[in-house]
């Protein structure tokens, strides 16, 4: 029942993306949805048929990209799309959260990093020590997605608060069973399941619940590969977990989707209630950091051009909801102008709306006028 | 004795009339049969084991091995993957996926191998969804796992591989469905075999049981039965020797020993049959031994007590002869002085009729009759004599018979008259008799003695004398029957009447006086002429004598003098005439 509810939920959201003010075009999200997201050939008739292989012929040397599992399916189209069209560069994609992949970022191993959340000022001042830096490219809007196991009957939909209650650090060894959250619900162990804590996916998540980045009971499964997690919360019919909604939509026939209640009732992920912001507080604006420096490399430039192009058209395919294309506008002038830093405070902001996130993007991006490029949005 | 069945034909009571040959040929049979159905069944239960024994050869074991290879196939598979994840370089990413190209090509051969062994639709079934998850598995492999693992080297996770997982538990599960399916089939093939090898166990032994039980009970229930059978004739075999001939063995049933058990009841029969024979020719002969020597006694007796006889007949003729002798003199003597008184009577008679004295000639008279009585008494005693004397000859002639009763007949008329009686003289055959060639005076005076006798013992009556000539076995002969209506003789004394000096009774002597010889003189007369005299009487209504005489008497040639014989009582019945036959 919860999972023909969630399957009819995301075919609205398939109509949604066609005829939503987001879609200018309904051809690339239809094709992208009907066709095997694998074949990174046909990433659709708009973004084929604007695509000119020429520029990528001659690229040579590599483009690395680490970082947010979150965003990694998408890196994955782009990096497979990109190999095609250039044979003779080659694309490694790795995933170690968005924590780690700023780590490695910072630390200039890499020249991409993946994040479901903006770089924290800890991050952001490694990177200055070390010389790197991170031009930030907003991606997508993610519903973070609150799952349990498919034959979970009874919980489809949770409020903040007892999320809160659930990952509470004081939670720990205390609530473990499925009826101390509800009395109506079975007495059955819970058991908690979720990204590690170089996830920025975890950070968002307890900050976004709990208030405080990083503040979470102990006692769960945690891994920065969403596949694992999916898989085991498929595997146990008591279990609770999140991530981001794109792996929700790969395991849908085998967990259920938790609707969450921000206090305007039960609300689930779907294209409209994240693009109108009422998937409230867990949608949250994804991104990508490209080292400035790299962008010297035809090979990189050239990637992370392809990748901007054809986020709007691969997001959806990942059950994300695209930006505006006045938003990629905007990030491709960051790019170009090489624009350093977060538009954002550093770290999860919770409660970020597309708008509000177009305003910020508008207002960092204006004063490219600004001197030196490294007026960041502080 | 008659339950018994001699020819051996089975009886309706089942076994028992069975013989023993036919028994054990039963048995045997029934062995031989249990035996062919436990080889048949043996057969066809190692055929069956032999047949699952053979699929596991050919089909369960390699399909096994074959399943072993697949497995070790997708783990070398995903070995090479784990690999290519770890291996950074492209000429490594190039060698590993030539492997797995390899082991994509050895799985399609051990694919192919394995679709041989597939029996059932749930094999199939299984197999397909093997095969199919291994495509699914191969195609993401290469699809989505190699582009991601050539392009991944600095990732702290590795999704791309993570990402394989649902699918290679599918594969997994499948094969492990697979390898199961296989284990099952081995085990229903064991349990198959076990299941008929107990099968075969339990038959064998019920067969086998039963073989040696129906084996005892025929063998140990035929010895049983054919020794006491045989004891039994044993027994009766010695009881016979020792001479019980009454001893029976009556076996039933039809065997052979039931034959032989009647056969040798029906010998000890035939044995008890002939031993009674014997004893009766044993009796038989001892009496017949026993009448041997009282005959012999007998014999000796009868010869002792015949030459008493002789002896004292031989004493009685001489004593008889010399009174003959004695009678036949006196009589001649007394004759001689009575001729003379009767002549004197005579004599004076006709001179006292000569002169009329009247009184004087009825005395003269009487004097006479009783003188003429007396001779006739001498003459009959005299004839008497002569005839008991064997000196009485016979005159043979031939004469009238006709004219002979007329003659006789007038004679006696005188005296019929004289007692008012009626005399009758009938001849038949009209009258012409013929002749008579015989003693005619003797023969007259047959008849005068029968007719005077009559015409004595009847008054006032009827007397009768018929003559009839016939002719029989006997040869010519003449019946002269005198019959009288007068006082008759009672049948007692019939026998007596014809005995010397014996009138009927004493006291018919007395009134009617006679010698009592007549009719004893008569008999003799008529014996002596070859015929005799036959007596029928009733008291009160008359007699009749009947005289019976050859119309030639026979010897003629040589008339001899009959054998003088005692005249004694003679068994005869008033009807049975009495001859003498010479």
């Amino acid at each position: 029942m919860k999972r023909r509810n969630s399957v009819w939920l995301l075919a609205c959201l398939g109509a949604l993306a066609c005829t939503g003010p987001a879609a200018e075009s309904s051809d690339p999200v239809a094709a992208g949805d009907a066709v095997a997201p694998v074949t990174a050939e046909a990433p659709g008739p708009a973004a084929g048929s604007s695509l000119d292989p020429s520029p990528y012929a001659d690229l040579e040397g590599s483009v690395v990209v680490d970082g947010s599992s979150t965003v990694f399916p998408i890196t994955e189209k782009v990096a497979a799309l990109f190999e095609s069209l250039a044979p003779t560069a080659s694309v490694s994609v790795g995933v170690s959260g968005t924590g780690g992949g700023f780590e490695k970022f910072c630390q200039g191993q890499i020249d991409i990093t993946g994040a479901s959340r903006p770089i924290k000022t800890a991050e952001a001042e490694r990177c200055e020590a070390t010389g790197i830096r991170p031009v930030e490219l907003p991606l997508a809007f993610d519903g973070l997605s609150v799952v349990v196991h498919g034959d979970n009957g009874w919980c489809s939909c949770l409020t903040v608060d007892e999320l809160a209650r659930i990952w509470h650090p004081d939670a720990e060894d205390r609530l473990l069973r499925w009826r101390q959250l509800r009395p109506e619900w079975p007495d059955e162990p819970i058991r908690l399941y979720g990204p590690g804590r170089d996830s920025g996916t975890f950070d968002y998540f307890t900050r976004a619940i709990l208030g405080t980045e990083g503040e979470s009971r102990n006692d769960f499964v945690g891994s920065e590969d969403d596949y694992l997690l999916a898989q085991d919360i498929s595997k146990d019919p008591g279990a609770l977990g999140f991530f981001g909604h794109a792996y929700y939509h790969e395991h849908r026939d085998r967990l259920n989707l938790v609707a969450i209640d921000g206090g305007a009732g039960c609300v689930v992920p779907d294209v409209e209630a994240i693009g109108a912001g009422r998937y409230r507080p867990l949608s949250r604006p994804v991104f990508l950091y490209v080292a400035a420096a790299a962008l010297d490399r035809p090979a990189v430039s050239r990637f992370v051009d392809l990748y901007l192009s054809q986020a709007r058209y691969l997001a959806p395919e990942m059950r994300y909801v695209p930006l505006p294309e006045g938003a990629y506008e905007l990030a491709r002038q960051r790019l170009t102008r090489r624009l350093i830093g977060s538009v954002f405070d550093g770290g999860s902001q919770v409660g970020v709306s597309i708008e509000r996130l177009l305003e910020l993007e508008r207002r960092g991006t204006a004063p490219a006028s600004a001197p030196g490029g490294d007026g960041g949005a502080r | 004795m008659n339950s018994e069945t001699p020819n051996g034909v089975p009886g309706g009571d089942g076994l028992r009339g069975l013989s023993i040959r036919q028994k054990l040929l039963g048995a045997f049979g029934v062995d031989l049969t249990l035996m062919a159905l436990l080889g048949a069944f043996a057969l066809m239960q190692m055929g069956a084991m032999n047949e699952t024994a053979s699929r596991v050869g050919t089909q369960t074991i390699p399909s096994m091995r074959n399943i072993d290879q697949i497995r070790d196939l997708i783990w070398e598979y995903r070995s090479l993957q784990l690999a290519h994840l770890v291996q950074g370089n492209a000429a490594d990413h190039a060698r590993l996926e030539r492997s797995m190209a390899t082991v994509e090509a050895r799985m399609a051969d051990s694919f192919a191998r394995q679709r041989a062994y597939l029996g059932t639709d749930a094999d199939r079934e299984t197999f397909s969804d093997v095969h199919r998850a291994w495509v699914i598995y191969t195609d993401h492999n290469h699809s989505r796992f190699l582009p991601a693992s050539r392009s991944t080297n600095t990732g702290s996770v590795q999704p791309a591989s993570s990402r394989l997982n649902p699918l290679y538990e599918r594969l997994e599960g499948a094969v492990e469905r697979l390898t199961r399916m296989n284990e099952q089939q081995a085990q229903d093939a064991m349990a198959a075999v076990q299941a008929t090898y107990r099968t075969s166990r339990r038959f064998i032994f019920v067969d086998t049981l039963v073989s040696l039980v129906l084996s005892a009970v025929v063998g140990l229930g035929l010895a049983a039965t054919l020794s006491r059978r045989l004891g039994r004739l044993t027994s009766a075999t010695r009881a016979v020797a020792a001479g019980d001939l009454e001893r029976r063995v009556d076996l039933a049933g039809g065997d052979e020993v039931a034959l032989l058990a009647s056969d040798f009841d029906r010998m000890v029969e035939s044995l008890r049959d002939q031993h009674a024979t014997l004893q009766l020719r044993n009796e038989e002969l001892r009496q017949s031994l026993e009448q041997q020597q009282r005959l012999t006694r007998d014999l000796v007796l009868r010869k002792e007590s015949e030459e008493a006889a002789d002896r004292a007949r031989a004493r009685a003729e001489a004593s008889n002869s010399a009174k003959s002798l004695f009678l036949a003199t006196m009589s001649h003597e007394l004759r001689t002085p009575l001729n003379a008184i009767l002549g004197y009577a005579q004599l004076l008679k006709l001179e006292t009729d000569q002169r009329g004295e009247g009184r004087m000639g009825a005395d003269l008279g009487r004097i006479q009759a009783a003188g003429k009585h007396l001779r006739a008494l001498i003459d009959n005693l005299l004839d008497f004599s002569k005839i008991e004397q064997g000196k009485m000859e016979l005159e043979v002639l031939r004469v009238e018979v006709a004219a002979l009763a007329e003659e006789v007949v007038e004679i006696v008329r005188p005296l019929a008259i004289e007692r008012r009686n009626q005399l009758r003289l009938r001849l038949e055959g009209n009258a012409d008799l013929g002749t008579l060639h015989s003693d005619a005076g003797k023969v007259r005076q047959v008849l005068f003695n029968l007719l005077s006798n009559a015409v004595k013992f009847t008054e006032g009556g009827e007397i009768t004398l018929t003559v009839a000539r016939r002719t029989d076995a006997g040869g010519d002969r003449l019946t002269f029957r005198v019959a009288d209506t007068g006082i008759g003789i009672e049948s007692r004394h019939l026998e007596r009447i014809f005995e010397p000096f014996r009138q009927a009774d004493s006291s018919i002597h007395r009134r009617f006086g006679g010698t009592g010889l007549g009719l004893v003189v008569s008999r003799q007369l008529a014996e002596m002429l070859g015929g005799g005299i036959e007596v029928d009487s009733e008291p009160g209504v008359g007699s009749e004598f009947t005289v019976d005489l050859p119309a030639v008497i026979p010897g003629l040639e040589a008339p001899r003098p009959r054998s003088p014989h005692v005249p004694g009582p003679r068994p005869m019945s008033t009807r049975t005439m009495s001859h003498v036959r010479s």
